[in-house]
């Protein structure tokens, strides 16, 4: 399965991984501009990510923590998320989101 | 710490500092503290009521000029303060230099009113205070961006954004940190901000491999209202660069503590293992040495942190990479010499191994000061 995250430059990146992989660590790997400097423990917003809306249904809705951590993110949408706190599965196979500016 | 390597002579030349035996109130707080240091790493037991002995009993302004208690007192004398305490318990020396830090950046600055403020508060122990500094000192190092931005208001400015560790933090303990203006990122301002009601809030979300009792948290600024005269510098002008020899020279006492710390273990074990231990390749005897002539070199830097010429920075980042580096070396071979006792979990080796990693990994980590030094290497 996989997800597809656009970059600030419009580039699209597809990452793959198993059912149960944070998009965090995905993205991470792929060399992508996110940082996860708490490791997904909802301290520093360093992953943030913004889901295309289309699928932003889908995605289970974000804790008090995470929603408290987003409330500090500079670049806020609607669809803002933290990517640690996503996980790939069958549901989410082909997520598509984008890194903000 | 009956094994506590010491120079020579208690006034090393050129530092000038007390006779060593004014650090006896903080050996015997050292002493007092070593049982608890386990509960304190592991258990996230604060150390608060330590700090404020350590407050009152001196440790927290001889860096202050108008807090000091000796007439040669200086950095150079809250190192060695925190060197004792670290040998003990490097979570506390921690909370201790997160303090030295703050009661640092409140004597660099031009606001008088904030100082007189809050200064007497963090130099006795009654007020305690983090640093905010490592996402600042890192950013203007081109390795990361800043994570807080500020809009100005009437009276003040409003601050956004997360800091993800920030030390020695609770409600109403107070921390210096550096905002960039959201209008303008080449207009960047540091000041001073209190957790807690009104301010910035703060959460513990993560668990460490140690140091769990050092206060340490997220901050969340969720807008939150900085007054003009909470403000250390508007603009920030040269003040990270005149802080920062300070700053990390302070952190030795932390790194000095643990290889002090290794260098006990050392001889601990000696006693029932030194007939096998002798075939170790490297021996407590040299941790010693090296150990009294960083220190030496320490407090000879210490008397003249705001010495900013660049041979003295570049002395100042090679004191602390090697202070890091021997750290990791000692809490090594403090294992080697233990052996299965030291693996044992709980056992104060193992906690120091721990200790050695953050000593190297805390900025400027060791990779940040080779950057730093390669960097300099250029001018």
């Amino acid at each position: 399965m996989h997800a597809v995250v656009t970059d600030a430059d419009g580039v699209e990146h597809i990452l793959t991984g198993v059912e149960g992989d944070p998009v965090m660590i995905l993205a991470r790997n792929a060399g992508l501009n996110i940082r996860g400097e708490c490791e997904g423990s909802l301290a520093c917003a360093t992953c943030h990510m913004i889901v295309d809306p289309a699928w932003a249904d889908r995605l289970t809705k974000p804790t008090d923590e995470e929603e408290a951590m987003l409330d500090t993110v500079f670049d806020l949408t609607a669809t803002s998320r933290l990517t640690c706190q996503i996980r790939l599965s069958a549901e989410l196979d082909g997520l598509r989101l984008s890194l903000p500016a | 710490m009956t094994h506590l390597a010491r120079p020579g002579s208690p006034e090393t030349p050129g530092s000038m500092l007390p006779p060593d035996d004014a650090l006896d109130p903080i050996r015997r707080i050292a002493a007092e503290l070593a049982p608890r240091a386990a509960a304190i790493d592991h258990e996230g037991l604060y150390p608060g009521d330590v700090l404020a002995r350590l407050g009152e009993a001196g440790a927290f302004s001889p860096h202050l000029a108008a807090h000091r208690r000796d007439p040669h007192d200086h950095l150079g004398f809250a190192i060695r303060a925190m060197t004792e305490i670290g040998a003990s318990c490097m979570s506390t020396a921690f909370c201790m230099w997160c303090q030295d830090a703050c009661g640092w950046y409140l004597e660099n600055t031009g606001n008088a009113g904030l100082r007189e403020r809050l200064q007497p508060g963090i130099a006795a122990g009654k007020q305690f205070g983090g640093t905010g500094l490592s996402n600042p000192v890192k950013a203007l190092s081109g390795i990361e961006k800043f994570k807080l931005r500020a809009e100005r208001v009437s009276g003040g400015y409003v601050v956004s954004g997360v800091l993800p560790w920030v030390s020695n933090l609770g409600d109403g303990h107070v921390f210096g940190t550096v905002f960039e203006d959201a209008a303008d990122p080449g207009h960047r301002l540091m000041g001073m901000v209190r957790c807690g009601a009104g301010g910035a809030e703060i959460r513990q979300n993560a668990r460490f491999i140690a140091l769990e009792g050092t206060g340490t948290y997220s901050v969340l600024f969720r807008k939150v209202f900085v007054a003009d005269d909470m403000l250390l510098a508007d603009p920030l002008g040269d003040m990270v660069k005149r802080v920062k020899p300070g700053f990390i020279l302070l952190q030795t006492g932390m790194g000095l503590g643990v290889i002090a710390g290794a260098i006990a273990a050392m001889h601990t074990a000696n006693r029932t293992l030194g007939a096998t231990n002798r075939y170790l390749p490297r021996q407590v005897e040299m941790f010693e040495a090296a150990f009294d002539t960083l220190r030496q070199t320490i407090d000879r830097l210490a008397a003249t942190p705001l010495d900013g010429s660049i041979d003295y920075v570049r002395a100042v980042l090679t004191a602390r990479l090697e202070v890091s580096e021997l750290a990791l070396e000692a809490a090594q071979s403090a294992l080697l010499h233990s052996g299965a006792r030291g693996y044992i979990a709980g056992s104060a080796v193992s906690r120091l191994l721990r200790e050695s990693y953050f000593v190297a990994i805390i900025t400027p980590s060791i990779k940040h000061l080779r950057q730093e030094l390669e960097m300099l290497g250029r001018h």
